[in-house]
């Protein structure tokens, strides 16, 4: 994994979260180092290079980006269209800042594995990176094929 | 001008994100309807009285392009001003697009954005 594009992958998680649900990175991430992955979904990409993004959600962010973008009556549904939603946003925006923005790529739909996505982690990881909040931590993960 | 906006998005999170924004901008914006993907919203259009539509591109049943396609080839919607609204945003996806006369914002985006792009497409900017 190159450190450079670790790097890319925080910093597209937080701006994207911030955009799109007006949270504010920085929290301590050894504060949820207890917390379990709670919800969890993947985007496959094709183009010049095929690929998944896995985004995993600890804590309470889940229910806090969904209540920043929906209000307060987000329910499970809602909670669930909400995180696929980043995690198109997140791989939209990662893969032409790691390939160019002159390669296209077709995103599929977001998918929502059962196991939260242990099964992906027999595979390479292209890069990683987590990001803090306080209300929980925002975990991504890029595998390429 | 009153504006009448069709929203296509599989999304209803960002439907919804994307209604509020419409009526956060000071847009004349009398009606607002929404669509799940591209097919219903091929079916809304041909019910007629829609001035602009904001389209997402990766939808299930009919994605965003072909629905782009579709509406310039129809010569009853032909003209129809569209803003596509989506997180796919290569140079040449863009410059596509635009070929296609369609406007382009990419998600997320902040309320000004969304109002430019949609003057843009309207044909006052």
């Amino acid at each position: 994994m190159s450190e450079n594009w670790n790097n890319a992958v925080r910093e597209v998680t937080s701006k994207s979260l911030e955009d799109l649900c007006f949270l504010i990175p920085g929290a301590d991430e050894a504060a949820f180092a207890d917390e379990v992955v709670t919800a969890a979904a993947c985007v496959v990409f094709e183009g010049p290079k095929t690929g998944t993004v896995l985004i995993e959600m600890r804590g309470g962010l889940l229910q806090e980006i969904a209540t920043n973008m929906l209000g307060d009556d987000a329910g499970e549904s809602h909670r669930r269209d909400a995180l696929g939603e980043v995690a198109n946003i997140i791989c939209g925006h990662i893969v032409p800042v790691i390939w160019g923005a002159e390669a296209v790529f077709s995103l599929r739909r977001p998918e929502f594995p059962d196991d939260l996505g242990a099964s992906l982690k027999s595979r390479a990881v292209f890069a990683a990176g987590s990001v803090a909040f306080d209300s929980g931590v925002a975990d991504v993960t890029l595998f390429v094929d | 001008m009153a504006l009448r906006v069709l929203v296509v998005d599989d999304s209803a999170v960002m439907r919804s994100m994307v209604v509020k924004v419409l009526h956060m901008t000071g847009l004349p914006i009398v009606e607002i309807r929404e669509a799940e993907n591209g097919r219903a919203g091929l079916d809304a259009l041909e019910l007629g009285g829609i001035d602009l539509a904001l389209v997402d591109i990766n939808m299930p049943v009919m994605d965003g392009l072909t629905m782009l396609d579709n509406v310039r080839a129809n010569p009853k919607l032909a003209s129809l001003p569209i803003v596509v609204v989506s997180t796919e945003g290569s140079d040449k996806r863009i410059k596509e697009l635009k070929e296609k006369g369609a406007s382009f914002i990419r998600k997320p985006f902040a309320p000004e954005a969304l109002v430019d792009a949609v003057i843009s497409a309207i044909g006052g900017g």
